[in-house]
């Protein structure tokens, strides 16, 4: 049996250079910007420091609602899975499509105040190895206890776009190392495309799992 | 003010898993040699900010020097300029001045060029020492750290830093807005707060009743406080005008804390503007405190039910943060970093008028559970995101990430 290596990720900003003032600025930066900047929004956007809350799980739906106060084509980036896309290229292609399809529907174009553009941003991903290792599915509840949320978005958010694709790292090593079965799957499973933020996805794992196991005893 | 504590003290605060991430990283930089230049050790927001940074690093087991640059008057007065004008003031610099920021730059690099050239990191915080750059040969990564507003600088200045910039192999920006294009690139590290500083360690009750009783704050009664500079772009007079506003329907006071403005000529003269506003109402309490007055502060900052911070314009706004980590929710200006930290309904409001601060006050004087709901959330945006655990982790990331040579995903 494999254990499970507990690995963590530190994050560092770093500006793409480009910034939006209206909806047609959105679209040409999303088409110009690397795609690193498109995985930075509507991915390690829940890594960086924030005080919202925000209803929509990626930036551009966050700005395109707060910002421009277009709630329908908010909703329509909103409800994006970017892990469901073979690449960003794909995202982008599917993104700048949308924008298109909306803006051919409006008579005004609409911008932010000034102060409120949209920055372009990226970032520099960290990853390391704790050291620390899980051996007992019966221990996961206590390793994610203690886990950073950096750990919890590497291992449950990231793991997506690794191989087994659209699998968090959890589910992969028990359907491996235990049984394709295993009583954790479906709780993991039902988590793993939440809109949460990082600390809230600790939370409901943590109380997800010891509700799971109080029920198995 | 200095923390004395190690990293250790700060696990009981965000947890050793955050404490062992920083070791894990730093043990990848174990003996580098790191080199931070600014302009002065005492006093200012950066000399504040190495006065923690570098113990840390020395921590995790760095080898980290802090060196300061030696100036004239001249020279001063001139990065004073360097300043203003990246804060946007139309502003020029003489050619008399731009000889003595060049001098001054090229004799202290001839003092320090040994410790610089031999560094594997080197960061240079600010304009003021930005030039030494010019007279030294690179062996490490040299870092060009701006602390400034630099959004909307004043274009002959910031043509002329510029070039001196650019040689730089990154800089670092608090936030996107800030930034300047330059050829490098440009990272983004947002400020933070120490939880264990004199200004945001968790104090006794009886202090906090003590400080209050001091200043004749009743406790009784609701308190309504901005901790800032007697300046026109934190509009005391409009927070005195929203008090009297709320004072309509709620027995309200208010707190005014600020800096002594002796020897700022237009901070006398707000000071005065305020006095008059307030017009001897016993319930607002203007109060000049001395610049080491941190537990008092953080006292004041406590003992209220709202923080105010009605700025017109604002950098980043770290009187938001700390009373957001003191659990209480704060109304804020609609502007700057203010605007990143105060969100409507879950850390605070923000305002854009009196009338809105005065609307919003009365609102969380009259939603007393909702109003602690949003302190105890601001209080968890903080611990995960703004405190200088954050800010020393991002550090880290970046000079692995340069040595490493800059790929998105680094594995180490």
């Amino acid at each position: 049996m494999k254990e499970f290596n507990i690995k963590d990720c530190a994050l560092v900003g770093l500006t793409a250079k480009l910034q939006a003032q209206n909806m047609r600025e959105l679209r040409d930066c999303i088409y110009r910007c690397e795609a690193a900047s498109i995985y930075h929004h509507f991915c390690e956007t829940l890594l960086r420091p924030t005080f919202d809350d925000p209803v929509y799980g990626n930036d551009f739906a966050v700005w395109t609602a707060n910002v421009l106060n277009d709630p329908i084509l908010a909703e329509k980036l909103g409800v994006i899975n970017p892990y469901e896309y073979k690449n960003m290229e794909e995202l982008r292609a599917f993104l700048i499509d949308m924008i298109d399809d909306h803006m051919s529907d409006l008579q005004f174009i609409p911008w932010a105040r000034p102060g409120n553009q949209f920055f372009f941003n990226k970032a520099m991903t960290l990853v390391f190895d704790t050291g620390r290792t899980i051996s007992d599915p019966d221990h996961l509840y206590k390793a994610i206890k203690e886990m950073s949320l950096g750990s919890i978005y590497y291992h449950f958010i990231e793991a997506n776009r690794r191989e087994p694709k659209l699998v968090d790292d959890f589910s992969a090593w028990l359907m491996k190392n235990f049984s394709e079965n295993h009583p954790f799957l479906p709780v993991l499973s039902n988590l793993r495309n939440s809109y949460m933020p990082l600390l809230d996805l600790k939370r409901a794992l943590m109380s997800s799992l010891h509700t799971q196991a109080s029920e198995g005893e | 003010m200095k923390s004395m504590a190690n990293l250790n003290d700060y696990i009981s605060i965000v947890g050793e898993s955050n404490i062992s991430a920083i070791r894990q990283v730093a043990h990848h930089l174990k003996g580098s040699k790191v080199v931070h230049v600014n302009s002065t050790r005492k006093g200012g927001g950066v000399a504040e900010i190495l006065e923690w940074l570098v113990p840390m690093m020395k921590e995790l087991e760095l080898d980290v020097e802090w060196a300061v640059l030696e100036g004239v008057p001249l020279f001063f007065e001139t990065t004073k300029t360097f300043h203003n004008a990246l804060q946007g003031k139309r502003i020029d610099v003489t050619p008399t001045q731009l000889k003595s920021y060049e001098e001054i730059n090229k004799s202290n690099a001839a003092r320090l060029k040994p410790m610089l050239e031999d560094a594997d990191f080197v960061f240079i915080h600010d304009p003021q020492p930005a030039m030494l750059i010019n007279h030294c040969k690179k062996k490490g990564h040299w870092i060009w750290r701006c602390h400034i507003d630099a959004s909307n600088p004043h274009r002959p200045v910031w043509k002329y830093l510029r070039q001196i910039v650019n040689r730089y192999d990154a800089s670092i920006f608090s936030m996107a807005r800030y930034a300047q294009p330059l050829d490098h690139p440009q990272f983004l590290i947002a400020p933070s707060i120490d939880p264990l500083s004199q200004k945001n360690v968790d104090i006794p009750s009886a202090e906090i009743s003590s400080v209050l009783d001091r200043f004749s704050i009743d406790r009784a009664r609701p308190i309504l406080t901005q901790i800032s500079r007697f300046d026109r772009f934190k509009d005391p007079v409009g927070v005195i005008k929203a008090y009297k506003l709320v004072k309509r329907y709620h027995s309200v006071q208010l707190v005014l804390a600020g800096g002594t403005a002796d020897d700022d000529p237009e901070g006398s003269a707000v000071l005065e503007e305020v006095r008059e506003a307030a017009d001897n109402d016993p319930d607002i309490h203007i109060l000049q405190l001395p610049p080491d007055a941190h537990r008092t502060i953080n006292a004041l900052q406590r003992g209220s039910d709202v923080i105010i911070q009605k700025s017109l314009r604002e950098g980043f706004g770290l009187t938001v943060t700390e009373g957001l980590w003191k659990s209480k929710p704060v109304i804020g200006g609609d502007v700057g970093g203010i605007k990143l930290q105060v969100v409507n309904f879950h850390t605070g409001f923000l305002v854009n008028t009196p009338e809105g601060a005065a609307h919003w006050i009365r609102y969380l004087l009259e939603h007393g559970q909702k109003s602690i709901r949003m302190g105890g959330k601001g209080r968890e945006f903080v611990r995960e995101n703004y405190l200088l655990i954050r800010q020393i982790r991002e550090y880290l990331t970046l000079m692995v990430g340069l040595r490493e040579g800059m790929n998105k995903l680094v594995a180490v």
